[in-house]
């Protein structure tokens, strides 16, 4: 049991910093290249579309090769440890709340930039007000990336090694159970997941629901 | 001040404005008019730089702000407009609106949207003020407490104000030029 | 329109009637595989021998050893082939296989960095892995109670270690929970030491910076089982043919040709019949 409950702290501590890490570096990114006019923003857009969509194991390779012994990285001796793991779901992360991002600055953009641009308001500083003004839906997008974070398998298996006491997490765990016949481990720790990943999703939900108490909201 | 000349808009191979010269002067309003479509907006736009002219140049002399026809405001908070709460609040006042200050900016109306936009822009120190129809969702008294304002805040202290009104009013502004503009072209119509 | 599709019928059973007519259609098997014994290669080199001489069709499943056992418990197989005797034995006693024959052996290895830090160079399995707790080398294991995984906790019993204070020592006991070959590269890079089947770790040579170091030893002896799934136990298995498949495989001419297996890829034997 109170293995368990090691794996399931294992899993939060893990996806909760790759979810930061990634958080704080793509939502700026994010809302910049929704509000960007330049064409190299309007060509990555599509590309952060596709990134999010790729199948995580090759964020798990990519860093699996980086971190390997014959790997650039490999006298770090970071391969099976959980800055690894925390590296490959932050490559998994990252472009996914980029991609979700962007399309929230879309649809005010032209009224929203003439507007800056007639009260001479810097580009940090507009940034700074979509933060403000789009906190729920960028709260939505750190969400969903953290849901992915805990939700990744192949990737976590490939470069964390499903060490146990050390790098075995949640869905790791699962994998291992199931292959080992134990259905009814694996399917208490999934039911733990469910629970994990919904009561997150109420509380944010409950916070959001406080704010917008407005009737036409 | 701003000095053009010269200037020529072209939209869609469509000639919006080609006028030789035009000053506008401080101190005083400059209020245009005309139909819908008729380069207005875009005329503003080129002034700032926010659109290309295809020809001619425009010198604003000294610093402006520019309010757009459609604002955005920044939310959730009517308050997250200003920056100077204090100045805002004295000016909500005087248009008898102070009671939006603590509202969420979605649950405004059309012409409490234009009040915030006006204070905002109002609250800005520049030397050169561009208003697009900074008024026109406001009912008759919110619009002449408006004027007021205006008067106090930028005439009365020498700044330069142009702005494209429907309305035709000259109360209570001291001094100004009315302008029509039509068939490309912008004339003064009225000087008092 | 009924007309059209009663005549189509016919031709299309007319077409297969020639085709089939010569032969009686293969009857299927559904086996069910450890990883280590499908990546060996072993069954698909003996596949179209069994088809041409029992006429039994093979469908492979490959589990890990627990969950080979559970697919033979819930019906999803009709013969097992597994290496863990001990879970074997149980699986037997409970019922839910006919009988249990051993028909093939080969050796496990332990393999390590060509360095041998623990100095166990020639030394029996049990030694091995006393000096290796002792020197605290770096000690991959399986741990996912694998047939593997079930031979390295039988000779951690033999060193008279505890085995429950060995594989929670987090000092040098790395629990790695995943197959063979993971587990072989996690070994190659970490430079530790981890108990392989031989087969899966001639096949990642290339590829892997450790080499055997202890072979051969009795203690490393690999016994491999077939299970015919009882029909009185667990419903819906075809035992009929799981027999069949169980007398092809003990025959003279199956276990030559296991004997045989390996030498012209890897230049050695990897599976030994009696």
């Amino acid at each position: 049991m109170k293995e368990i409950f090691d794996i399931i702290l294992t899993s939060l501590q893990v996806s909760l910093s790759s979810t930061m890490i990634a958080a704080v570096f793509a939502v700026p990114f994010g809302l910049y290249l929704g509000l960007s006019t330049k064409k190299t923003a309007l060509r990555l857009r599509p590309v952060f579309s596709s990134l999010a969509g790729l199948p995580p194991v090759l964020a798990g390779i990519t860093v699996f090769l980086l971190l390997s012994n014959a790997g650039p990285l490999g006298s770090l001796r970071l391969l099976y440890s959980k800055p690894a793991i925390v590296t490959a779901q932050v490559l998994i992360v990252f472009p996914l709340i980029v991609a979700s991002v962007y399309p929230l600055v879309l649809p005010i953009k032209a009224v929203f930039l003439e507007t800056c641009f007639g009260l001479n308001i810097p580009k940090k500083k507009q940034i700074r007000y979509l933060f403000s003004e789009l906190r729920y839906g960028l709260l939505a997008a750190v969400l969903l990336g953290f849901g992915r974070a805990m939700a990744e398998v192949g990737a976590v298996m490939m470069v964390g090694g499903n060490i146990r006491y050390k790098t075995r997490v949640m869905t790791t765990a699962i994998v291992l159970e199931t292959n080992q016949g134990n259905y009814s481990t694996a399917l208490t720790l999934g039911i733990a997941l469910l629970l994990i990943s919904f009561s997150i999703n109420w509380l944010v939900h409950g916070l959001f629901k406080e704010v917008s108490h407005d009737p036409l909201y | 001040m701003i000095h053009c000349t010269d200037l020529s808009i072209l939209i869609n191979n469509k000639q919006l404005l080609s006028t030789e010269s035009l000053t506008f002067e401080g101190g005083m309003i400059h209020i245009i008019q005309g139909e819908n479509g008729c380069g207005k907006s875009s005329l503003f736009r080129s002034m700032i730089g926010w659109m290309p002219f295809s020809s001619g140049h425009c010198q604003i002399l000294g610093t402006w702000i520019y309010q757009p026809q459609q604002f955005h405001l920044f939310a959730p908070k009517v308050a997250d407009n200003f920056v100077n709460i204090e100045l805002a609040h004295q000016m909500l006042i005087s248009l008898k609106a102070e009671s939006i200050l603590s509202q969420s900016v979605k649950s405004l109306s059309g012409g409490e949207r234009q009040k915030v936009a006006l204070i905002r822009t109002l609250c800005e120190e520049a030397d050169v003020y561009l208003l697009d129809e900074p008024t026109s969702y406001m009912d008759e008294s919110s619009r002449l407490l408006a004027y007021y304002l205006m008067k106090e805040h930028l005439l009365d202290r020498g700044k330069t104000v142009l702005m494209i009104n429907h309305e035709v009013i000259t109360q209570p502004f001291d001094s100004g030029r009315l302008y029509l503009f039509k068939d490309s072209k912008l004339n003064v119509v009225h000087t008092w | 329109m009924k007309r059209l599709f009663v005549s189509f019928l016919v031709c299309m059973m007319m077409l297969s009637g020639c085709t089939v007519e010569e032969k009686e259609p293969p009857k299927t098997l559904r086996l069910t595989t450890t990883t280590s014994v499908n990546d060996s290669g072993l069954l698909e080199y003996l596949r179209p021998y069994i088809l041409e001489e029992t006429n039994i069709n093979l469908e492979i499943v490959s589990l890990g050893s627990g969950a080979a056992l559970e697919a033979g418990k819930r019906g999803d197989a009709d013969a097992l082939l597994a290496h863990s005797p001990a879970a074997e034995k149980t699986f037997v006693e409970e019922g839910y296989g006919v009988k249990r024959s051993t028909f093939m052996y080969n050796f496990f290895v332990i393999v390590g960095p060509s360095g041998d830090p623990a100095q166990i160079m020639n030394l029996s399995a049990a030694e091995a892995f006393k000096k290796i707790e002792s020197a605290k080398s770096q000690f991959i294991s399986r741990g996912d109670n694998s047939g593997t995984h079930s031979k390295e906790k039988a000779i951690w019993k033999l060193t008279g270690l505890d085995a429950e204070a060995v594989s929670t020592d987090t000092s040098f006991y790395v629990s790695a929970g995943s197959g063979m070959g993971a587990t072989l590269t996690m070994a190659s890079e970490k430079q530790a030491y981890t108990l392989t089947d031989l087969a899966t770790f001639l096949s990642m040579k290339s590829k892997l910076s450790v080499n055997v170091i202890v072979s051969e030893s009795p203690d490393l002896r690999n016994d491999y089982s077939i299970i015919v799934i009882n029909p009185d136990k667990v419903s819906n298995v075809n035992v009929e043919t799981a027999r069949a498949f169980e007398a092809w495989m003990l025959s003279e001419r199956a276990l030559k040709l296991i004997a045989e297996y390996g030498k012209d890829t890897y230049g050695e034997t990897l599976f030994f019949t009696e």
